[in-house]
């Protein structure tokens, strides 16, 4: 495998994750580089949730989960031991996940009010002074392109809010905690195709400003978003992507297929590894 | 043939649904055609003054307020007493005990469930007796008695409708509330518990509706026929369900048996405003939690 960049975001050696002695994930290497939008796909079951979730060791919160292998994170703010989670570059679960937003193929909402969806966490769990809340708030609720939506009504139940309306408010909700890496799960799986337009560009917008990995099913979707795409297979990332540009849904599909040479040049111009 | 037995099925059903709710209609129907013509300040207060006797100048013998009083200091105390170890209890044994922990207390909470209230009555009596042979000579029966068994009587209840809301909020909120950084104990606190309120909250109502009616065990625990207001938490005292029980077995004349009606009609009518005063404190609760930052 090449290296697909000289400054990667995620460094993941030798992963496996098994649930109740039941692998998933096999002896995964990854490298994902900074900068972009870096996409997992592959054929349901193939391992891509279990593999984002170990960027912010969601799958410890799963009964039967067993972890080996290495993950590493290098944001701004310096290297992060992910997993196994030992030595002076790690930290706890709680800050980990701070740290690393997440937003889920539903939209999970907490059964409370929109200005409580985000303000909660920022209070509970980070600690942010009461006073700065409602800027904070405020701020999270704009760069998820929300705010004027929600403006006057933010008492209200997030459970009334629609279904695009919700997942952004998830999006704030992680945006509020300055994430240094933002995992998304299949983030517009469960929206109309105009919402889920929504929610794309906002999400290029965003990765402009920090690195997101996230999980796709749709193929044309990935090719819209990626710059980086990790194509993976019964628990193994057997082929990355390193230059989306070019590439063609049939490319994709073929590389889906497991197939040695998906596309000639001409039809795909980045490298494969 | 399927699709007979299936609609045999789904009479069966319907019937049972309308059942109910007929059952709940004729009782009450029959209660409250009995009971609320009693229902008025003598059936309450007798030939005493109302307020003399709210403010206990005087004390009431012929009117069934020591008996509202009795009974509602009994729920109160007992509510105190079972809240905390039962929810606490259906709160670890959801969210911290081990599957071994789990079996061993989800067992024992079982068998309290499974014990006859007469049982728990004999309980406090014989735990007086022992007292009384032991460390405590004065030892008596009365209404802190009288509530530590009842408390054991409804903390099964309270620990199981805890365990099942909790257990009730869904693995999506749980991920969600790690995803955002949440410890376990935050999480438990400002997301899972409020979550969880209304469900905790139904099980306090039934443990409320539980120590209301019973009579088994007050009776060997402290209650009296005429105890006038209680004195304090252990002195005797009256309770509407042991003047029900009373009146219904000792009656004289009509007169004295359409006043047990009336204690039954308002018995049922303190538990419905408890039940009703519960609503309201969730409903602002809830209010309060989903708009509180």
């Amino acid at each position: 495998m090449d290296n697909p960049a000289s400054s990667p975001v995620l460094l993941v050696r030798d992963l496996s994750v098994s649930f109740f002695d039941r692998p998933v994930l096999r002896q995964v290497n990854l490298a994902v580089p900074a900068g972009g939008i870096a996409v997992l796909v592959g054929r349901s079951g193939s391992g891509k949730t279990t593999l984002l979730r170990a960027v912010n060791r969601l799958n410890d919160e799963v009964a039967g989960c067993r972890t080996e292998g290495t993950v590493e994170l290098v944001t701004k703010r310096g290297r992060l031991n992910v997993f196994p989670g030992t030595g002076p570059d790690a930290v706890t679960l709680p800050e980990l996940r701070r740290r690393v937003g997440m937003v889920f193929q539903t939209p999970q909402v907490f059964p409370a009010s929109v200005f409580s969806n985000v303000a909660m966490p920022l209070a509970v769990a980070a600690g942010c002074p009461r006073s700065e809340l409602e800027d904070r708030v405020r701020d999270a609720l704009v760069r998820a392109d929300l705010w004027h939506e929600v403006e006057g009504r933010l008492a209200m139940s997030a459970e009334r809010l629609s279904g695009g309306q919700q997942q952004r408010l998830c999006l704030a909700r992680a945006l509020a905690l300055e994430p240094d890496v933002l995992l998304l799960d299949e983030p517009t799986a469960s929206l109309d195709v105009h919402a889920a337009r929504r929610v794309e560009e906002l999400l290029l917008e965003l990765a402009g400003r920090l690195p997101v990995i996230m999980v796709s099913h749709g193929l044309s979707q990935s090719l819209r978003l990626a710059s980086f795409l990790a194509v993976m297979e019964e628990g193994r990332v057997i082929r990355t992507v390193c230059d989306t540009s070019g590439m063609t849904e049939g490319d994709l599909e073929r590389l889906l297929d497991g197939e040695e040479k998906p596309c000639d040049a001409q039809t795909m111009r980045g490298k494969t590894a | 043939m399927r699709r007979f037995s299936f609609l045999v099925f789904r009479a069966l059903c319907t019937l049972c649904a309308v059942l109910v709710p007929c059952l709940v209609l004729v009782l009450m129907g029959y209660l409250f055609r009995r009971g609320l013509p009693e229902l008025g300040l003598d059936l309450l207060f007798g030939r005493a003054d109302p307020l003399d006797a709210v403010l206990g100048r005087v004390p009431v013998w012929d009117g069934l307020w020591p008996a509202c009083v009795g009974t509602f200091w009994l729920v109160v105390l007992t509510v105190l007493l079972a809240v905390f170890p039962g929810v606490g209890c259906g709160i670890y044994l959801s969210e911290l005990a081990s599957p071994r922990q789990k079996r061993i207390l989800g067992a024992a909470v079982d068998m309290l469930a499974g014990m006859p209230s007469i049982v728990m009555g004999l309980f406090g009596f014989m735990l007086i007796l022992l007292l009384r042979r032991t460390v405590l000579p004065d030892a008596n029966t009365g209404l802190l008695l009288a509530a530590g068994c009842l408390a054991l009587l409804v903390l099964p209840v309270l620990t199981a409708s805890a365990r099942e809301a909790m257990a009730a909020v869904p693995d999506s909120l749980r991920l969600a509330a790690a995803a955002c950084g949440f410890s376990r104990a935050q999480a438990l606190f400002h997301l899972f518990l409020p979550a969880a309120a209304r469900g905790i909250l139904g099980g306090v109502v039934l443990a409320v509706g539980r120590a209301a009616e019973d009579t088994a065990v007050i009776l060997f625990t402290g209650v009296v026929a005429n105890a006038g207001l209680p004195s304090g938490l252990l002195g005797k005292f009256e309770a509407l369900s042991f003047d029900i029980y009373y009146i219904s077995s000792q009656y004289q004349d009509q007169q004295e048996l359409l006043r047990g009606f009336g204690a039954a009609t308002l018995l049922l009518v303190i538990s419905c405003l408890l039940l009703a005063a519960a609503r309201v404190l969730e409903r602002g609760f809830r209010k309060k939690w989903q708009t509180k930052a």
